[in-house]
């Protein structure tokens, strides 16, 4: 008797099995673009659980606490929908319509495409969600205003997604998208002017004011000053090993940028990413260690 | 007469509390030199080696025998345990050392211990010629380097 809906259950197996397909696959794709994107730096606190939030970034500005992003209902953003997902990295505003502060760099994420981001969203919706409340920002005044920030907005804020070039290959094309959208590498290696913007005239130019008070290198092509010096080998030995040319390791933030970013990336996109540091425009820019 | 005995108590103050040129010398700089040196032959080491990873030379053109090069660099990793084993610390002058080495010496002298074995399999390989496993096993030693950096040094430049 119950034979006859066999066919109908049949029917239905087949008919959800590619949908399920593609959402592994959204998944899978979500999980890489997450390695790349270094979601997990901010948004985990050392020893913590992942993505509970609760990593302290210091800035001059003072010290933000990445938020709980696991898919947790309450204290997560279990409860966001697609279109939420999209307006905070696309555009930097929260589901509730407040601005995020740049210290999330919506700026880079603004530039990824729809289908990256919504990835993004079904890998990170398929970890585990944590219930534990985020942690608020300790900001000097007057930066602890948030609509302060429409105006930083209205100065500094580009809205994406990142158009391709035509006037250059796939390659500097792809790594174009990875350096200034997902792997955001200009929000550390571009310094800030006094309101937090990117000084757009030394991009990629290095800061002795980087996060944590790192002292973040120049990464144009600049022979002296910058990694001018550098071949696509080195390059790609150090995006996956964080290894430096002379045989030394890097440290700190790069290190886990590495560890848990650039290393899992393909070894065509380390390269696409090397074709594009090398394309850009040389800046003489010698970022030293401040004297104590 | 004052005066001058007044002068040579601040001499035998200064002699006895160091100056910079004193500091230099001390028993813990020495230390913090001596273990800069080895940790800078065993990056050399690694720089030598990583010329030929990098893909732009292949094993048969590389100016140096590989095996040669990689039972260097496991013998100058022979030295950082004892290098570090000296109760200096972080004192002694500009040291990037964590505190965490000697709060955790277990874990240190484990991951140097890393290095040394990793070092070894990459000379082990390197008697094959096998290009692929060679490039492997040095991905191997650079990220046993990376690790230990990681939890024990302060990079400061």
């Amino acid at each position: 008797m119950m034979l006859r809906f066999v066919p109908l259950l049949v029917f239905l197996a087949l008919l959800s099995a590619p949908l399920a397909h593609a959402q592994d696959d959204a998944v899978e794709r979500g999980r890489y673009l997450f390695a790349a994107g270094g979601c997990l730096g901010c948004h985990t606190a050392k020893g913590g659980a992942l993505l509970a939030g609760g990593r302290a970034l210091k800035t001059p500005f003072g010290t933000f606490f990445g938020p709980n992003i696991t898919p947790d209902p309450q204290y997560g953003i279990g409860g966001w929908s697609d279109e939420d997902f999209l307006r905070a990295l696309r555009e930097g505003v929260s589901p509730e319509g407040d601005f995020y502060y740049p210290a999330f760099p919506y700026a880079s994420f603004t530039g990824m495409t729809d289908a990256d981001i919504l990835a993004l969203k079904a890998y990170i919706f398929s970890l585990t969600p944590v219930a534990e409340p985020s942690r608020d920002h300790e900001l000097d005044f007057p930066y602890n205003i948030r609509v302060g920030l429409a105006p930083w907005r209205w100065r500094y804020f580009k809205e994406g997604p990142l158009e391709p070039d035509p006037a250059h290959d796939e390659a500097w094309n792809r790594g174009a998208y990875l350096v200034k959208a997902l792997v955001h590498c200009g929000e550390c290696h571009t310094p800030r002017d006094s309101f937090g913007g990117p000084e757009t005239d030394l991009a990629y130019a290095g800061t002795t004011d980087g996060p944590e008070g790192a002292i973040v290198p120049n990464i144009t092509p600049d022979p002296e000053t910058g990694i001018g010096d550098w071949s696509a080998g080195d390059l790609d030995f150090f995006l996956s090993l964080g290894m430096l040319p002379d045989g030394d390791v890097t440290g700190d933030v790069m290190y886990e940028v590495i560890e848990h970013g650039t290393s899992k990336l393909t070894a065509a996109d380390r390269e696409a990413i090397a074709v594009f540091l090398q394309a850009l425009p040389p800046i003489r820019h010698a970022v030293e260690r401040k004297k104590p | 007469m004052r005066k001058i005995v007044l002068a040579a108590v601040g001499v035998a103050a200064m002699a006895a509390f160091g100056t910079p040129m004193a500091l230099a010398d001390s028993h813990e700089a020495n230390v913090v030199k001596y273990r800069q040196m080895v940790m800078k032959a065993v990056g050399a080491h690694m720089g030598g080696l990583g010329a030929l990873v990098k893909g732009e030379t292949s094993v048969s053109d590389v100016p140096f025998n590989i095996q040669e090069q990689a039972a260097a660099l496991n013998a100058t990793a022979q030295l950082i345990d004892q290098a570090f084993a000296q109760d200096v610390g972080t004192k002694g002058g500009d040291t990037e050392a964590k505190a965490e080495i000697w709060q955790d010496w277990e874990g240190f002298v484990a991951r140097a211990a890393l290095l040394r074995e990793r070092s070894q399999s990459l000379r082990d390989v390197a008697e094959t010629g096998d290009e692929a496993a060679i490039k492997a096993a040095f991905a191997g030693v650079g990220k046993a380097c990376g690790s230990c950096h990681n939890a024990f040094r302060k990079k400061k430049s």
